[in-house]
């Protein structure tokens, strides 16, 4: 309260100008502007001991209750993140970012992921992969077996067709359909494919896995390397 | 409602883990309210006032470890809210890079943009007269004035000797004095 005195009695003390302003014109201006605002200003002054101090200022709500643990937080925030300070040093760009999580997960999920399961689930084993590589010659073979029926087919004249399909059934029925796959030549199939619109690469691809000493790509060779299938086909000189 | 802590009973908790975050809380609620008022109104806008308020209690957390008793607790957290508002404007002043003049830089529009502000009131005319002192200056006033620190301890905050601050002090007041006649 007495350094309140003190202050208002500095005040007075620094600026009689305030008290003898009608008498002291210091700016040029009209002469009836400041013996109005003089006056209204000494007024005011006098009343309020030299326009008492207030806050003309808002927070916004809850502010000050909220400060203590924000500014804890961002103290601990500051000791703790190493990482933080080390993006930020790198790109201060990405650390702008931040590293909010932006998933979510179901409601009750790591409750749920804590509890042990009711029920063990069967497990089946599964077999060996390598069985997709017969499967797939197989299919291959297939397609060329009845391409190279067609093949035949098409090779003689319609009048032709019913004996060609007695020949077939006798292939089939004989056991017989290697022997006569094998007597194709390829470029007779070649022929047929390119005839039929197919893609050589295709007959090659099917001839060459016949092959004892040519091993398909396994399933997951596909996964290790996007390059697998044309590494295969430039190691089989199959690609064009 | 409990009678709140002596600064010297709050460093003495601050000193012990067990109970350091509990004084630095207690600290903040102190002080917090003195010390945004005090920035506030040498940085004007609510979001710059916060940044500084907050980074100046990062700064006396961290300087809280090794603080002599020798001098007053609040005088040495002024000391750092004063630091830390005139290093804020000298870097918003180097950013804006052409103009000295403080209003051009933005405080005194800042004052103006304000959703209160009115330019009829005395009190905000004040306001606008006060962004226009020096940065220190305007530090010595609202120490002074707002605040109603005597000049020994304005001494200890702002690490001048008291004639200087009266000096300072006088042409401030002569100053806002002029800027309210004037405007």
């Amino acid at each position: 309260m007495l350094e309140r005195e003190n202050i208002l009695n500095e005040l007075n003390a620094i600026s009689p100008l305030v008290a003898s302003v009608p008498r002291v014109n210091v700016y040029r201006v009209d002469e009836n502007y400041f013996d109005g605002i003089r006056a209204e200003l000494q007024a005011r002054i006098i009343a309020s001991n030299f326009i008492a101090p207030q806050n003309n200022f808002d927070v916004p709500a809850n502010y000050f209750e909220n400060l203590p643990s924000n500014i804890l937080a961002k103290i601990k925030a500051q000791e703790n993140n190493v990482v933080l300070t080390e993006i930020e040093a790198i790109s201060p760009t990405i650390a702008g970012i931040g590293n909010k999580n932006v998933y979510t997960v179901p409601h009750g999920y790591f409750e749920q992921l804590a509890m042990p399961s009711k029920a063990s689930a069967k497990v089946v084993t599964m077999g060996s992969r390598s069985i997709f590589k017969y499967a797939a010659a197989a299919v291959i073979v297939g397609l060329l077996g009845f391409g190279t029926m067609k093949f035949i087919a098409n090779t003689k004249a319609n009048n032709e067709t019913l004996a060609v399909v007695k020949e077939a059934n006798e292939i089939l029925k004989a056991n017989s359909f290697d022997e006569t796959l094998a007597s194709v030549s390829d470029k007779d199939l070649e022929k047929y494919l390119l005839q039929n619109g197919e893609d050589i690469n295709a007959a090659l691809v099917a001839a060459s896995i016949d092959d004892v000493n040519t091993t398909l790509p396994e399933a997951d060779d596909y996964l290790m390397d996007d390059n697998t299938l044309d590494n295969f086909l430039n190691e089989n000189n199959l690609k064009n | 409602m409990a009678e709140p802590q002596s600064d010297i009973e709050l460093l003495q908790q601050f000193k012990t883990d067990a109970t350091k975050e509990r004084a630095f809380t207690a600290i903040l609620k102190k002080y917090q309210e003195k010390l945004y008022w005090h920035i506030r109104r040498m940085v004007v806008e609510h979001e710059d006032a916060n940044d500084v308020l907050q980074n100046m209690f990062v700064k006396a957390w961290k300087g809280l470890e090794n603080f002599r008793e020798d001098s007053q607790l609040y005088t040495w957290l002024y000391r750092i809210a004063t630091n830390e508002s005139l290093t804020f404007l000298a870097q918003q002043k180097k950013r804006t890079t052409v103009s000295m003049s403080n209003d051009d830089y933005g405080l005194g529009n800042s004052v103006k943009a304000d959703t209160h502000f009115d330019g009829n009131k005395l009190e905000w005319k004040l306001q606008l007269a006060v962004q226009q002192l020096p940065e220190k200056q305007k530090a010595v006033f609202n120490l002074r004035y707002f605040d109603e620190m005597p000049y020994a301890e304005m001494s200890s905050v702002l690490e001048t000797s008291e004639g200087a601050l009266k000096a300072s002090y006088h042409h401030a007041v002569k100053k806002i004095e002029e800027y309210i006649l004037n405007n």
